[in-house]
């Protein structure tokens, strides 16, 4: 559900489809900029209300994110 | 020594109110048919300017991939549009020229409204962290060079202008100078302007020049007694300038050579001297007399005062033969471009010397006694070689061009 919905992010981006995976790295291989990822985390927090802080110097997969966005729900939920 | 280098124009790109793409834009503004509309794009209700040049059939997606569409505002979709159609045009890969001698020239008076706008609701709807990123990057007047540098890897010596009315002709004026001063072979230039927002018509009204009227029908009229103000417009118009040699070399179509170029200041907007002395100065540098000017592409902004200072301007430069000499704004058939203004009337130049054909100055049905110029009000068939472009800002800036036919 959460890559379901980091996909659409990414699309709506214009990235194209078939360059969305699990695996793929944010930098290296979808060749996003600063501004999309600072997009990206704007989403996620409209969308479920996390807040994800990208680092220009680590860069993830989708996966990766995924991760990280399971875990901000998580410590939500638990607080 | 190395050899005089020149400059000539070989490829064109439209995206106009009156057609996007050279075929449909020459084809109503050949014919004046008017593409001045009342406003779509948002209720106009409530303003006392309800028309504008705006371009309702325009599909970014057909040129421009997708990805810069979404971070971009759409003054700078028209850029990336009119840019890849003059490129094509041109019959010109960049992929096969050395980025560091191709440059970007381009104007734009007030930057990316619909992003602008966007902005404010977020910040004043959800709060400053939710304010899009794309603020940083999108909006303001450079975004357009930077973007097309970006995505066409461009790499050689350029610049944006800002300059009221003329920014796009400081776009060409100092294009054509970098070639001439051996910075660059190809220069991309012109404009870009997309300023029809509730917030953009609400800052061009305020400034007090627009021709207040709530339907379009005859509302823009250059040089006519009654003219009442200019009548804004959206588009790009971007013109691919090369070296002489570069364009033969591979074998371009030349639709004209810039022979002449001028730019002075008027110390205020009612003075003329400053635009005659750029007239004059731009035919001097083209080596062609006032007798040799086949047709002038006016300022012809619709206000009062500046067709006014143009008309005075033409006649002392032109003297007896001001009564003969056409002169023409056609954009009183789209609207005033701002920052693409000056390189769109440059394509109706371009177009009158290669197919013979004069576009009208819409509208312009009672003479003015301030402006006894000779308006062609239908087109008209003439042979044209040369071209006198005026452009001039509302403050006295002006950009004075002149255009050849290449000599067979």
């Amino acid at each position: 559900m959460t890559f379901e919905m980091m996909k659409k992010i990414l699309l709506d981006l214009g990235i194209d489809e078939e360059r969305i995976h699990a695996d793929a790295y944010l930098y290296k291989d979808l060749e996003l900029d600063s501004t999309e990822t600072v997009q990206i985390a704007l989403d996620l927090k409209r969308l479920c209300g996390v807040t994800v802080k990208f680092e220009s110097r680590q860069d993830l997969t989708v996966a990766n994110v995924c991760a990280l966005v399971d875990q901000a729900k998580d410590a939500v939920l638990n607080q | 020594m190395n050899a005089k280098r020149c400059v000539v124009i070989t490829g064109i790109g439209v995206v106009n109110p009156a057609g996007i793409g050279l075929e449909p834009f020459w084809k109503m503004v050949s014919q004046g048919v008017s593409a001045i509309r009342k406003i779509t794009r948002f209720d106009p209700e409530g303003f006392p300017v309800q028309i504008a040049g705006e371009i309702v059939d325009f599909r970014p997606q057909d040129l421009v991939p997708r990805r810069f569409i979404v971070k971009t505002d759409r003054f700078t979709h028209y850029t990336f549009a009119a840019t890849e159609m003059a490129l094509q045009d041109a019959r010109l890969d960049l992929v096969h020229q050395d980025p560091y001698r191709v440059g970007i020239f381009f104007g734009n008076n007030t930057g990316g409204w619909d992003i602008n706008e966007r902005g404010y609701y977020e910040l004043y709807q959800q709060g400053a962290p939710m304010v899009n990123p794309w603020q940083v990057t999108a909006w303001f007047p450079t975004a357009p060079q930077g973007y097309v540098a970006i995505r066409y890897g461009i790499k050689g010596y350029s610049k944006s202008f800002v300059c009221d009315r003329v920014s796009g002709a400081c776009g060409l004026y100092f294009g054509i100078h970098s070639i001439l001063q051996g910075h660059n072979d190809v220069v991309l230039t012109g404009g870009t302007e997309a300023p029809i927002t509730r917030f953009g018509m609400t800052c061009y009204i305020e400034a007090g020049e627009l021709a207040p009227f709530k339907e379009p029908e005859g509302a823009y009229r250059p040089f006519d007694r009654d003219r009442s103000g200019i009548v804004l417009a959206e588009g790009s118009t971007i013109l691919i300038l090369e070296e002489l040699e570069h364009a033969r070399q591979r074998g371009a179509y030349i639709y004209g050579e810039l022979l002449g170029y001028a730019m002075t200041t008027d110390p205020d907007p009612s003075a003329h001297g400053g635009l005659v002395r750029a007239m004059r100065k731009a035919m001097q540098v083209a080596q062609v007399t006032p007798s040799e000017v086949d047709l002038i592409l006016a300022e012809g902004c619709g206000t009062q005062l500046s067709d006014r200072v143009e008309a005075r301007a033409i006649t002392e430069v032109f003297g007896a033969r001001t009564p003969e000499v056409p002169v023409t704004s056609p954009k009183a058939t789209y609207g005033h471009l701002f920052g693409a203004s000056g390189a769109t009337e440059m394509v109706s130049g371009l177009l009158a010397m290669k197919t013979g054909v004069v576009p009208p100055t819409i509208n312009f049905t009672t003479p003015d006694l301030d402006c006894c110029l000779r308006i062609v009000s239908r087109q008209e068939q003439q042979n044209v070689s040369r071209v006198l472009l005026n452009a001039r800002s509302k403050d006295g800036v002006n950009v004075c061009l002149l255009v050849a036919a290449m000599q067979k």
